[in-house]
């Protein structure tokens, strides 16, 4: 503005830094600066595919504009996350029955992610075992807690959680291993690049010819889903492939934690047949095929001995999460199919405390581990995260 | 009755709001030096708004709107081609999965170039676009109906022998003018024709890798997921592949590279290329 006025023939160069003109002109400057950047997004905010690249100045997702996008020009609503929930199965060595239990007041942890449970119903106890050494077995209902609302709540078949609520003679079984317990699927809310996929995959079905991406979009809009009946988990992942000897389609599926049960195939199954496969198509829909990979990663970080317990779960946490946004069939880039990428874990571990983690050695994996059609990745239970601290030098 | 000053401007504006005194030799310079900052935070917000429609943005807006609309610009396309066809997204994508989409879709990659292209599904039954004839959404291909006998029998005399039971296979057929792609006359491991550590799959034509793999995505979305394109056939001879007959039907002999022909001095066999030599193959998707 100072430019101008001089070039219109002001003697802007007599006016005094803190004087009223020149006060004015950089008041305004700072106005019309922040006009531009809102100008800026106005332009970015026209395109799906910038919107959802949106971040604000400290790195987080911007999800305004492209929820707005996706709803004005895709009709599609982003996908709230849910938390992770499920039967746990308890083992009582001893005669004596707990509870029942208030609501909230039973708690458990995941000794990998360091995520915490509670207590759902009120009705439901752990029952002794009178007369008996043989430890009797009840089912609670449990849910991840608030600040594991997402997939960092998610406990995969195998895992043992523990007790964190005292209760003597009381072990847990380990999730899959007894009927009605299997594992636990938080869904974290839907991502700008998955949103942006699933309005990029709806325009297949403006198309009542099969195209794969129809497939792929009916798989992973709960709301169509949801009139074929409940799926445990939501379907957040899906690729479609023929088989070329059988002519069959095949589409797998996966939820945030691994490949979705079979049941819920059926459902979706039957959601696609009513809304995406024409006529001499014949499409099975299958679960992904599940490839553990297990990181066991030292992290140096500098600082004081209290970060190492927060950074040892958030990097598991983090590496969860980002395993849980892996498309089926895995990401592309050195090898010749699809793959999970070590830097793309290093980066997810980076990314819990960037400015305090240093350095990553890892014992496994020891490169990227490659994905076939179908597969997804989950973290294998057997991970470390081994948190070593560097003195400030 | 007070009325409000009319202006198009913030400049004008400035100056038709200002009392008298603002009015004067400096304070007309003073307001105008922040006034047609505010005009260009105006047009910039228009253009802003008019970048997402493709009739009005700026050609450095393409790759955001064809990723959003999921057309893709041909390698040769123009920007006025381009700016059409994102136009007509809807109603290509009311076609995907159809012969119908997929060789509008081809089209635009080859664009300007109307060659013909076509798909022959294992039955023999052409679909086409003739040359010159501009592929959109109110024109669709040309559909031969079923040729008795089938004209196009792949492999019912050679391995994998799949034609009386892969009926869900489709093949792509481009005739690309001279301008577009040529026959190249390197041939497999000879050092030239290689191009990076891909598939093999881009000597015989003058095509890069990229374009190669870009073809074989653009098939992808636009096939229906339930179609096997074995193979994308880039042929050189305007004759050959024609639904009406000519040179390079299969005749059940193209599942392999190599047939074995008579050896009229010893019992060895003596093998020949099982395809017609004037085309390139290129790898198709599943």
């Amino acid at each position: 503005m100072l430019t101008i006025a001089n070039q219109l023939g002001l003697t802007t160069s007599a006016w005094q830094p803190l004087g009223v003109a020149r006060t004015i002109l950089a008041t305004m400057s700072q106005v019309v600066s922040a006009s531009s950047s809102y100008v800026n997004l106005v332009a970015q905010g026209g395109y799906a595919t910038t919107a959802a690249a949106m971040v604000d100045s400290n790195g987080n997702p911007i999800t305004t504009w492209m929820d707005l996008v996706s709803s004005e020009v895709y009709g599609n609503t982003r996908i709230a996350a849910s938390p992770a929930s499920g039967v746990i199965v308890f083992a009582n060595a001893q005669s004596i029955p707990y509870g029942p239990f208030p609501i909230g007041s039973l708690h458990l942890k995941n000794p990998l992610t360091l995520a915490t449970y509670s207590n759902t119903l009120s009705t439901e106890q752990i029952y002794g075992n009178a007369g008996s050494t043989i430890p009797f077995n009840s089912t609670v209902h449990f849910a991840a807690d608030a600040a594991y609302s997402g997939s960092n709540g998610s406990a995969i078949d195998g895992t043992q959680l523990v007790l964190t609520t005292p209760l003597a003679g009381v072990t847990t079984l380990p999730l899959g291993t007894s009927p009605g317990s299997s594992s636990m699927v938080g869904t974290n809310a839907e991502t700008n690049q998955a949103l942006l996929t699933r309005d990029q995959d709806k325009l297949g079905s403006i198309s009542p010819n099969g195209a794969g991406s129809a497939l792929e979009y009916i798989a992973t809009t709960p709301s169509i889903v949801a009139a074929f009946g409940a799926v445990s988990a939501t379907v957040t992942r899906a690729q479609e492939i023929l088989v070329q000897s059988t002519g069959v389609v095949t589409l797998y599926i996966a939820n945030s934690a691994g490949p979705s049960t079979s049941p819920d195939c059926t459902i979706v199954q039957a959601a696609e047949q009513f809304w995406a496969v024409p006529t001499g198509m014949t499409l099975q829909v299958v679960p992904a095929v599940t490839v553990y990979i297990a990181v066991r990663v030292t992290i140096y970080v500098t600082g004081s001995a209290g970060l190492i317990g927060g950074i040892n779960g958030t990097a598991s946490q983090a590496v969860q999460e980002f395993f849980s946004l892996v498309p089926v069939g895995g990401l592309y880039g050195s090898l010749s199919t699809g793959e999970v990428s070590l830097s793309s874990i290093s980066a997810a571990i980076q990314s819990v405390a960037p400015l305090f983690i240093t350095e990553l050695q890892y014992a496994s994996p020891s490169g990227p581990t490659a994905l076939a059609v179908g597969q997804v990745p989950v973290l294998d239970p057997s991970s470390t995260f081994t948190v070593v601290v560097v003195p400030f030098a | 009755m007070s009325q409000t000053p009319s202006s198009t401007t913030f400049r004008d504006m400035v100056a038709a709001i200002s009392p008298t005194w603002l009015n004067g030799w400096v304070g007309v310079r003073y307001m105008y030096s922040m006034a047609i900052q505010f005009d260009a935070i105006g047009d910039a917000a228009a253009y802003a708004v008019r970048a997402r429609f493709p009739d009005l943005a700026p050609t450095d807006a393409f790759p955001y709107i064809a990723n959003d609309r999921q057309i893709d610009q041909g390698f040769q396309e123009s920007q006025t081609s381009f700016a059409t066809r994102l136009t007509q997204w809807l109603d290509r994508w009311a076609h995907a999965g159809s012969p119908f989409g997929l060789l509008m879709a081809v089209r635009g990659y080859v664009s300007p170039d109307n060659c013909l292209v076509a798909t022959v599904n294992n039955g023999g039954v052409f679909d086409f676009y003739p040359v010159g004839v501009v592929a959109s959404p109110t024109t669709p291909p040309d559909h031969l109906p079923v040729q008795t006998p089938n004209p196009w029998i792949w492999d019912s005399l050679s391995w994998p022998h799949l034609y009386s039971s892969a009926w869900w296979r489709v093949w792509l057929i481009i005739w690309p003018s001279a301008s577009t792609w040529t026959k190249t006359a390197h041939t497999y491991n000879d050092g030239v024709s290689f191009y990076g550590s891909g598939p093999s799959f881009t000597y015989d034509w003058s095509g890069t890798l990229a374009m190669a793999q870009n073809l074989q995505a653009l098939v992808k979305k636009w096939k229906s997921a339930g179609t096997w394109i074995p193979w994308i056939i880039v042929s050189f001879d305007e004759l050959a592949f024609l639904p009406s007959g000519g040179d390079a039907y299969p005749a059940g002999l193209y599942g392999t590279w190599t047939k074995v022909v008579p050896n009229g001095l010893t019992n060895r066999p003596l093998y020949a290329y099982a395809r017609y030599q004037n085309a390139a193959y290129l790898d198709g998707v599943s």
